[in-house]
Order: C-alpha cells, then sequence, then structure tokens
C-alpha cells in the first residue's frame, strides 16, 4: 500500500502536471500555507487539561471576512466583549496578503466587484471606509477602482485588450459570443414568479422560481451544449470564469453557479464603469483590516478550537495555544461558528448528508527586477493567457501612482481545477518549492521572453481548501437545508451560500450575528 | 648623433605622413565637437584651427630646448599625442554636462595637442638632417606632411565621422600615433629606450580597450533621425535625453519626442507661464510640475515678486544636465540655479500626495503629453483634484494640455477633466513653429482673467487675446472625463496622433 502510494504520488508529481528541473540556480522563495500541522491536531487529540478559563460575551471562532463581518455587527449592536479565536497567525482567512522591499501583494482573495445597490450593507461599510460615497447613486473613490487598463488577453502571439477573445477570431464565434452576451443579459434583468432576480448577491436574495434553480441540478458545460455555445474561444473563456471563481471548471460547475458569475452584477453607479472591481496592492487585506479596526474583536491567534459545548449559561469553547503548547476554554454567551464546513461539522459532531468538496489553489508571488511588457495592450491590472492552466498574473504595483515601476511583483493565480480535488490536493503537497516555481517560470518564459532573467524571488502558497466547489446541487439542495448546531452557536461562512465570494462571507457574518443577537434578547434593527 | 641607418630613413618619413594625419583628424574632431556642443560652426572652426596652429607654433618654439636624445623625445612625444589626442573626444563628451566652463577645456585640449604636434616635425627634420640633403629634406618632410593633411580632410567627413563617430575616430588615430612609436621603437632597435617600449605597449593596449568600449557617440544613423547632429544623449534612470544641434538652433527630445527648439521656445514658455502669473494678485510662492529643462522657471523668475519656486522634475539627471552644461545653462539663463529655487526630484502625483505644506499662488503644468497610462494619470480627474490641497482661493494653474489642433477631442478632454474636477477654465492656443498649433488651459477656483501688463517678447495682451480665441475647426466638442479607471485620454491621443504621424 505504502509503496504504491509512494510511486503513484512520484508519477502524479512528475509526470502529470510536467515539473521539470529548473535547469538554472534555485530562485529563492519559500512555500508558505495554512497551519496544518496545527490544524491536523485535532483529529489526534491528546490535548492537555486547560489551565485558563477566560470568559466574554461573544466568542468567535474563525478570523476569515464571515468572522470579522460578525464581530463588527455585534460591535454595532453594542456588545462589549468580543473574543475572535483564529488557527493561523493573522486574521483574514482567503484575504491575506504579504509584503517584499518592492510591493505588498494578495495571497487570495485581491478584489470586490462593485456590490450591487440592493447590498446596502455592504455599501454602507464600504461608505465607513471612504470607499464610497453614497448619494442618488453610489460613487466610489476613484483610487481604489481598478485604474486602466484592467484586463489583457494573450492570445495568438499578442495581447488583445479584454478577456473575451477577439483577435483572431472567426465570424461565426463573434456572433455566437454576442449571443452569448445577450443571453447573459436576459438573464441579468429575468425575474422568476416570485419577483425576485434569477440571480442575485446575497444568493438567499435571489428567485426560488423552480425554472432557475433547475439551472443548479446541470453543470456549465451542460448548459453550454444545450444551448449551441460550442466556439473554442467561448467556451474557454466560461471555462475560464468558472475556475477563475470557484476554482472548478466548467465541466464540474453548476450552471446555476456559472450563470451567477455573468448575470447576478447590476451595480448602477455615479462614474465608473459598473463591471470594474475596487482593488488594492495587498488585495482585500485592505478590507480585512478595516473591518477589524471597526469590529476590535478580542483576537487570540495561533489558536486551535478542537472541542464546543453547550453550557447552562451559553458556550464553552476549547482551545489549545499552538504558541505556548497550552489548552484554555473560553464560556461565552453565544458563539459564531465562523470556520468552513468541514470543521464545523467536526466540531458539532453533526454529520451532514452531503459533504462540500474544496478546490486546493496554488498562489505564486513573483517579484520582477522589471515589469513584464508584451507587444499589443500594455500591462494591465489582470494579465491572462488564452489556453494556460495557470489563471494568469495580476500586476501588484497596478493602481500606483508612480511615473515609473521597474522592480514589482506579480501574483500568479493556479486553481488545480483539472485534477480532482484530493489528487490536486496531494500533488501540490508533495511538490518541492523548485518544482512549484517551474511551472510558474514556464508560464513567463511563455509569453514573456527573457523576463525570467529577471525574477528576483518565487514565493508560493498552497491553499489546500481554498474555496469550496460549487457543482451541482450543491448551492440550492444542500446549502438551503438548516444545520444542526448545538444551542447558543450560530454558523457564519460562505460555504453556506456555496460559492465563495467576499460579499457572502459579509452576509453570512451578519446573519449569524443578527442571530446570536435575537438569541440573547438583544433589540436590534437588521442589516440583512 | 643618433643613428638612424637606412631603414630608419623610410620609417621617419612614413611617420610624417601618419603624424600629419593624426594631427589635422584631432583638430578636425575638436572643431566639429565644439561646433556641435557649442554652436556658431563658423566662430568655432576659426578659433579652433587659430589655436591649435598657434599653439603648433609653440611647440615648435619648445622644441628647440630639446638637446640630447632627440629620437627618444620624439618618440615619447609620439606616444603622449596617440594617448592625449586619442581620447580627446571623449574626455570632452562626458565632461561636457560637468564642467562649468566647457570652453577652457575644450582650448586646453587643442593646446595641448598643437604643442606637442608642433615639437615633432622640427625634430623629425634634426633627427633626419645628416641623412638627407637640407633640399631634400624639407620637400619630403613637407610633402608627405601635406599629403598626410589632405588625407586626412578627405577620411574625416566621408568614413569616420559616418561610421565611427568622433569618439572611435579620435581612438583609432590614438592608436595609430602610438603605433607609428611601436614601430619607429622596433626599427631603430637598440637606438630607442626599452621603456618606451613597455609604455607604447600599455598605451596602445588602453586605447584599444577603450576603443571596444566606447559606445558610439555620435552616428549619423541617429543623427539623421533628428535632423541634425547629436551633441549629447544619455539614458537617464528614466528615459533618454538626446541633445540635437541643426543651424542655430539645438533641440531636445525625450525619449524621442521633441521637447522645445532653441528658436522657438520662448514662444512656448511664455504662453506656458505668464498668463497664468499675471492671472493672480499675488505670484510669491510658484510650484512647477515637470519642466526640468529650467525654461519655464526662466520665464517665472522674470517676475520680481516671485520669492520661492519649488520644481518637482522625477529626472535629476535631466534637472543636473540643465543646471551644469553650460550651453544650457545660456539657455535657461541659469535659472536652476537660482536661490529661488528648490528642485525637487519625485514623482510629481506621489509629490503632491504627501505635500502638506503651504499653498502655491501659481502652479505650472508642464508634463509630457499623455502617450501612455503612466503619463495618463498626470492629466486625470484624480491628479487634478489633488491638485486643491496645493492651492489657496485665488491660485491659478496652468498647464500645457496637447495640440487643439492635431489631438483636438485630447485637448477638450483635458479641459473638460479640469471642469469635471471642479474648475473654472480658460482655455487658449497658439502657434509654436517647431510644434504647430499648441493648447494650454489656465484653471482656478474662479474664472482666471489674466492682464499681461508687461509685454514679453511673444506675448502681449492682444496675443493672448486672440490665443482664447478658438477657430471653428479646434473649437470646444464634447469630450470624455480622464478617469484614473477609465483613461480615455490615452486612447483618444494615440488614436489622433496616430493620424499625423503615420
Amino acid at each position: 500500500m505504502s509503496i504504491s502510494r509512494r510511486t503513484f504520488l512520484a508519477t502524479s508529481v512528475c509526470g502529470l502536471l510536467g515539473f521539470g528541473a529548473l535547469g538554472r540556480t534555485p530562485i529563492p522563495g519559500r512555500i508558505c500555507g495554512a497551519n496544518h500541522a496545527l490544524a491536523h491536531r485535532r483529529a489526534h487529540g491528546g490535548f492537555s487539561p486547560p489551565t485558563e478559563h477566560r470568559a466574554t460575551d461573544i466568542v468567535i471562532v474563525g478570523g476569515g471576512v464571515a468572522g470579522l463581518s460578525a464581530a463588527r455587527r455585534l460591535r454595532d449592536a453594542g456588545i462589549q466583549k468580543i473574543s475572535l479565536i483564529e488557527l493561523e497567525s493573522s486574521v483574514g482567512g482567503n484575504s491575506i496578503g504579504g509584503s517584499n522591499h518592492v510591493s505588498a501583494y494578495p495571497w487570495g482573495a485581491h478584489y470586490l466587484p462593485l456590490p450591487n445597490n440592493s447590498n446596502t450593507a455592504l455599501l454602507e461599510f464600504l461608505r465607513q471606509v471612504s470607499v464610497v460615497e453614497l448619494g442618488s447613486k453610489p460613487r466610489f473613490n476613484d483610487e481604489y477602482l481598478c485604474a486602466s487598463p484592467q484586463e489583457r488577453l494573450f492570445i495568438y502571439g499578442k495581447w488583445q485588450e479584454g478577456l473575451v477573445p477577439q483577435r483572431g477570431v472567426g465570424e461565426p464565434t463573434r456572433a455566437e459570443i454576442a449571443r452569448f452576451r445577450r443571453v447573459i443579459e436576459d438573464y441579468r434583468q429575468r425575474r422568476g414568479r416570485d419577483g425576485r432576480y434569477y440571480f442575485d448577491i446575497p444568493i438567499r436574495m435571489s428567485s426560488r422560481d423552480p425554472d432557475a434553480l433547475n439551472l443548479d441540478s446541470i453543470t456549465m458545460r451542460r448548459w453550454m451544449d444545450e444551448n449551441g455555445f460550442t466556439s473554442p474561444e467561448l467556451r474557454w473563456y466560461v471555462n475560464y470564469c468558472c475556475r477563475d471563481d470557484y476554482g472548478t471548471s466548467y465541466n464540474e460547475a453548476s450552471a446555476w453557479a456559472g450563470l451567477h458569475y455573468f448575470a447576478a452584477r447590476r451595480a448602477d453607479v455615479e462614474t465608473a464603469d459598473s463591471n470594474n472591481v475596487l482593488t488594492w496592492s495587498e488585495g482585500n487585506v485592505w478590507l480585512v483590516s478595516r473591518l477589524a479596526s471597526l469590529a476590535q474583536p478580542d483576537v487570540s491567534v495561533g489558536s486551535l478550537v478542537y472541542d464546543l459545548e453547550s453550557t447552562r449559561k451559553g458556550v464553552r469553547v476549547h482551545c489549545f495555544d499552538g504558541i505556548l503548547q497550552r489548552s484554555y476554554t473560553v464560556d461565552a454567551r453565544a458563539c459564531i461558528l465562523a470556520v468552513p464546513q468541514f470543521l464545523r461539522t467536526r466540531l458539532c459532531r453533526d454529520d451532514v448528508s452531503q459533504r462540500l468538496s474544496y478546490a486546493p489553489w496554488v498562489v505564486a508571488n513573483v517579484t520582477l527586477k522589471k515589469p513584464p511588457t508584451g507587444d499589443g495592450v500594455p500591462l494591465s491590472w489582470d494579465n491572462v493567457v488564452y489556453n494556460s492552466k495557470l489563471l494568469g498574473y495580476v500586476h501588484a504595483r497596478h493602481q500606483s501612482l508612480s511615473q515609473v515601476i521597474r522592480d514589482t511583483v506579480i501574483t500568479y493565480y493556479y486553481p488545480l481545477s483539472e485534477y480532482p480535488p484530493d489528487l490536486a490536493r496531494m500533488i501540490a503537497y508533495n511538490a518541492s518549492l523548485s518544482e512549484l516555481q517551474s511551472e510558474f517560470v514556464a508560464e513567463i518564459r511563455k509569453v514573456h521572453p527573457g523576463l525570467d532573467q529577471e525574477i528576483a524571488s518565487i514565493d508560493v502558497w498552497i491553499w489546500g481548501h481554498a474555496m469550496s466547489r460549487p457543482t451541482p446541487n450543491v448551492i440550492w439542495r444542500f446549502t438551503a437545508g438548516e444545520e444542526r448546531l448545538p444551542m447558543g452557536v450560530f454558523a457564519a461562512h460562505s460555504d453556506q451560500s456555496g460559492i465563495s465570494i467576499f460579499e457572502e462571507a459579509f452576509y453570512q457574518g451578519i446573519v449569524a450575528g443578527e442571530s446570536a443577537l435575537k438569541f440573547l434578547g438583544q433589540r436590534h434593527q437588521s442589516w440583512a | 648623433m643618433d643613428n638612424i641607418g637606412k631603414r630608419g630613413e623610410l620609417s621617419f618619413l612614413l611617420s610624417v605622413f601618419v603624424i600629419a594625419t593624426c594631427g589635422l583628424i584631432y583638430e578636425l574632431i575638436a572643431g566639429t565637437l565644439a561646433s556641435y556642443l557649442l554652436g556658431d560652426s563658423v566662430l568655432q572652426f576659426s578659433t579652433i584651427i587659430g589655436c591649435y596652429l598657434f599653439s603648433m607654433g609653440i611647440g615648435s618654439y619648445l622644441s628647440r630646448f630639446v638637446e640630447k636624445g632627440l629620437i627618444d623625445v620624439f618618440i615619447r612625444v609620439e606616444i603622449l599625442v596617440g594617448v592625449v589626442g586619442g581620447v580627446s573626444a571623449g574626455l570632452l563628451f562626458l565632461i561636457f554636462e560637468h564642467v562649468e566652463s566647457f570652453r577652457v577645456v575644450l582650448y586646453l585640449f587643442v593646446t595641448i595637442i598643437g604643442i606637442l604636434v608642433g615639437i615633432e616635425i622640427p625634430l623629425l627634420l634634426r633627427i633626419l638632417r645628416d641623412t638627407f640633403e637640407f633640399k631634400d629634406l624639407v620637400s619630403k618632410v613637407f610633402t608627405f606632411d601635406y599629403i598626410g593633411a589632405l588625407f586626412a580632410s578627405i577620411l574625416f567627413p566621408l568614413i569616420l565621422v559616418p561610421h565611427l563617430g568622433l569618439v572611435r575616430s579620435a581612438l583609432l588615430f590614438g592608436m595609430l600615433n602610438v603605433g607609428v612609436a611601436l614601430w619607429l621603437i622596433s626599427v631603430l632597435g637598440t637606438s630607442a629606450r626599452k621603456g618606451h617600449k613597455t609604455t607604447a605597449c600599455i598605451a596602445l593596449v588602453a586605447l584599444a580597450i577603450l576603443f571596444a568600449l566606447s559606445p558610439q557617440l555620435i552616428t549619423t544613423a541617429e543623427a539623421t533621425g533628428y535632423h541634425g547632429s547629436l551633441i549629447f544623449s544619455k539614458q537617464s534612470k528614466y528615459q533618454k535625453i538626446s541633445l540635437v544641434r541643426s543651424g542655430g538652433q539645438i533641440r531636445l527630445f525625450l525619449n524621442g519626442n521633441l521637447q522645445f527648439s532653441t528658436r522657438d521656445e520662448y514662444r512656448y514658455h511664455e504662453l506656458l507661464t505668464h498668463p497664468a502669473l499675471y492671472s493672480v494678485p499675488s505670484r510669491s510662492r510658484v510650484l512647477v510640475l515637470g519642466g526640468g529643462d529650467g525654461l519655464a522657471l526662466r520665464e517665472i523668475l522674470k517676475h520680481e515678486d516671485t520669492r520661492e519656486v519649488v520644481l518637482v522634475d522625477l529626472d535629476r539627471e535631466m534637472t543636473d544636465l540643465f543646471r551644469t552644461a553650460s550651453l544650457l545653462k545660456q539657455v535657461n539663463d541659469n535659472s536652476l540655479a537660482s536661490t529661488k529655487v528648490t528642485v525637487v526630484n519625485e514623482d510629481a502625483f506621489q509629490w503632491i500626495k504627501g505635500y502638506s505644506g503651504k499653498p502655491f499662488d501659481v502652479i505650472i503644468i508642464d508634463f509630457p503629453d499623455p502617450s501612455n497610462y503612466s503619463l495618463g494619470k498626470l492629466y486625470s480627474l484624480t491628479f487634478y483634484r489633488s491638485l486643491k490641497k496645493l492651492m489657496n482661493e485665488s491660485t491659478v494653474v496652468g498647464v500645457q494640455s496637447t495640440s487643439p489642433f492635431f489631438a483636438r477631442e485630447s485637448y477638450w478632454c483635458i479641459v473638460g477633466t479640469m471642469r469635471a474636477a471642479g474648475f473654472e477654465t480658460l482655455p487658449y492656443h497658439m502657434y509654436v513653429p517647431s510644434f504647430g498649433e499648441w493648447g494650454f488651459v489656465l484653471a482656478g477656483h474662479r474664472a482666471p482673467k489674466p492682464v499681461i501688463y508687461r509685454e514679453q517678447s511673444f506675448l502681449t495682451q492682444e496675443v493672448f487675446d486672440a490665443a482664447t480665441r478658438f477657430p471653428k475647426d479646434m473649437a470646444e466638442i464634447d469630450a470624455p472625463v480622464n478617469r484614473l479607471d477609465d483613461q480615455v485620454l490615452v486612447r483618444l491621443f494615440t488614436e489622433e496622433w496616430s493620424h499625423y504621424l503615420n
């Protein structure tokens, strides 16, 4: 067993991915990732008896966007003591980033599309942090709106503007793309018999019309087939979007999820292009740090929650401090469990009928001694290569107001969506630094000959469970069901929406926060 | 008396030919350099030749003090001429931007080379005195001397300047000079001192290395692109700075784009600066963004009530060049060295964002045209809004804003963007021969109303009043606002100019 497994791994790593020798001196860099050594301790148990007992009003487990959003909701309602237990060394969840002498850069989520006008809770937060002025229409701060040029695609030897293939595309395909746009526009405006939009954000605001929900039972690819969208360029684009947002190919993503990506956004804003996004060098860390400073929770980082139980007074959370290597408990009147489903079910011993699967991602930050150029459209914020398994790179210094940029950082995103998630995870965890780096060096060589000589370093982050995968019947048949949670415990995570986007995590945090307020008998005005 | 033998005779005569060629080449190089860098070629060539010939006279006079070891001295001089002449052009180019009085150094070089060459022929005559009859000797030496001169004068303009450039030509002839010395040493065998051979070899190798390494500072290929002689070219950290002389004018190119011509830049800079300066009650504090050539600064400093000017230009090498090079100091009236001026070498947008000092009375903006997304940021709504914290109630901003004729929509896009930022604007334009029709905008919290109460070389109240009227083919048209997140200006500008450039 162990031999065959090892052989299998070796084949996977070297054969399937084609990781080759770099053929040059090693590139500086390091592999980073979630603290799975500590996370995996939970399975082995054997935690020493607690040496400290803390008490608080509300304890939040998990410091991602949902947990911080819940904390902000509770703080606003006047909750005094909010404790937040975070496994990693900093809060942020998927919205984390790093920095070096050249630039700040993201390690995960790095932008927020302009929210729909109906998403008042999110707009209000953005107003609090001076991202938007709310008048008759929202007016966004230019410095955070993604600057020109936003997107370029390397196709047939040259960079074109935008990600929808145009260069070298024949008339039948153009017509098909135009028809696709019309279908999408129709879905964008379409409402179900319940009067709600087919596709909305937060997802729970979407229509329950069976005609809409039926889209969740087939894959995006099947939907393309059924609707006669056959051109390779359009299919590449749609597949790209599914991989980009869900880490899942269009062979596997549900059509409802796939269409949601295109048809759920209806921002009507002052001056800016409503399809634009908000972005920062460090990615959504910018938003997370502002959420955290508004919520001001009492944060314990590097702590694992290994058990929780309902008590007479509320909830007791059992924690293990991975730094000091000792256990402690936190007693609270209520608990917000802002962790992914696979952790939540373990903590609550809740055997859900259907487990979510999670897409692993590899993110690489490449520090360059000079910026990438290229034939055609100049360096943009998002730079994508047609028919590449990588999702392209984002230029970390794109929003800079400087005239001259020499050293810079580009962030490559790679969902290993061509493999089943478990295999993909194994491949990623077993690859060496130079093997991982070689993937990105090869991609750089392909579109930027010579730029590989300007690489100063490549750091790689492996996300074992980056996001839940919205395969068919996950969003509507599964996540809509009520979870069995202990008394006084409320779940907050984008997993409850079924797609991993900032807006959903933010919303789920507010919903859980308000459920906890209700449980405590605290009067409040609902935001959601 | 030195004994040179039969073979030595011929060697010496051939060396006369080489020496003559080299001597004239150095002289021509110096003359060309002087007219490139200082202009007025008739004056430069005439004074350089005069100085050179006079120095040769000094050399001839000094030769009488050489009593013994004529051949040794001759070889030594030969090596020295090779080295000094060889490096002359390169050194002069290099120091051009650093030395206060370029002229002094130039004539010093000419004098030294002249003296050394001047020593050579009399020494040679004396060396060969016993070998030939006097009439033969004089006839032979001077025949070779004049043939060499003819050879040089043909070689220089037809072969050397077009193919090698000045720096490499000088080095090549330096090597020939030293080569002649080496040849003589080997032909004369023991009669020459051993030490000379080593010295000559070292000099030859050093010149050869310099030859291989020296960039072709001046090549015809480059120069013809600019329709003139490239007199200075440097890749700074940010841009390629090129100075070109053609006829009586000097033109500055940044990355190949014309910035000014000394023939008519006063028109442009008067239009850029004075309307803004004459729109405000007080002009004590002035800010210049861009304009590292110091020409706008020169106009500003004409206002005696201006006490303080801050100039923000990204490129330190640019401002250093225009502060130290004597030729360029003449052009900008040494404005960058004025005690009233503070030069800040920073990114303008970033500098503004970080600025927390007192506001300015006048702001002059002289950025390159918005030809790419980086430059386009300096013409964006966000940029113009950020100016407000540098302004008081009466501050007026003057902006160069490309051509309303060649890029009509671009021009009105800039005007419209400034209005969208909340400014009252006064657009105006004028013909600048080097550029064609050129556009500017005044902006302020209130509508600027300049009164040009002191006439300039070009700008008067009448001229300005005419400049504010736009004929139909440049008249205002609807144009979008240039935003950071939607840089329409870069697209417009590229599109509109492409009609004229292709």
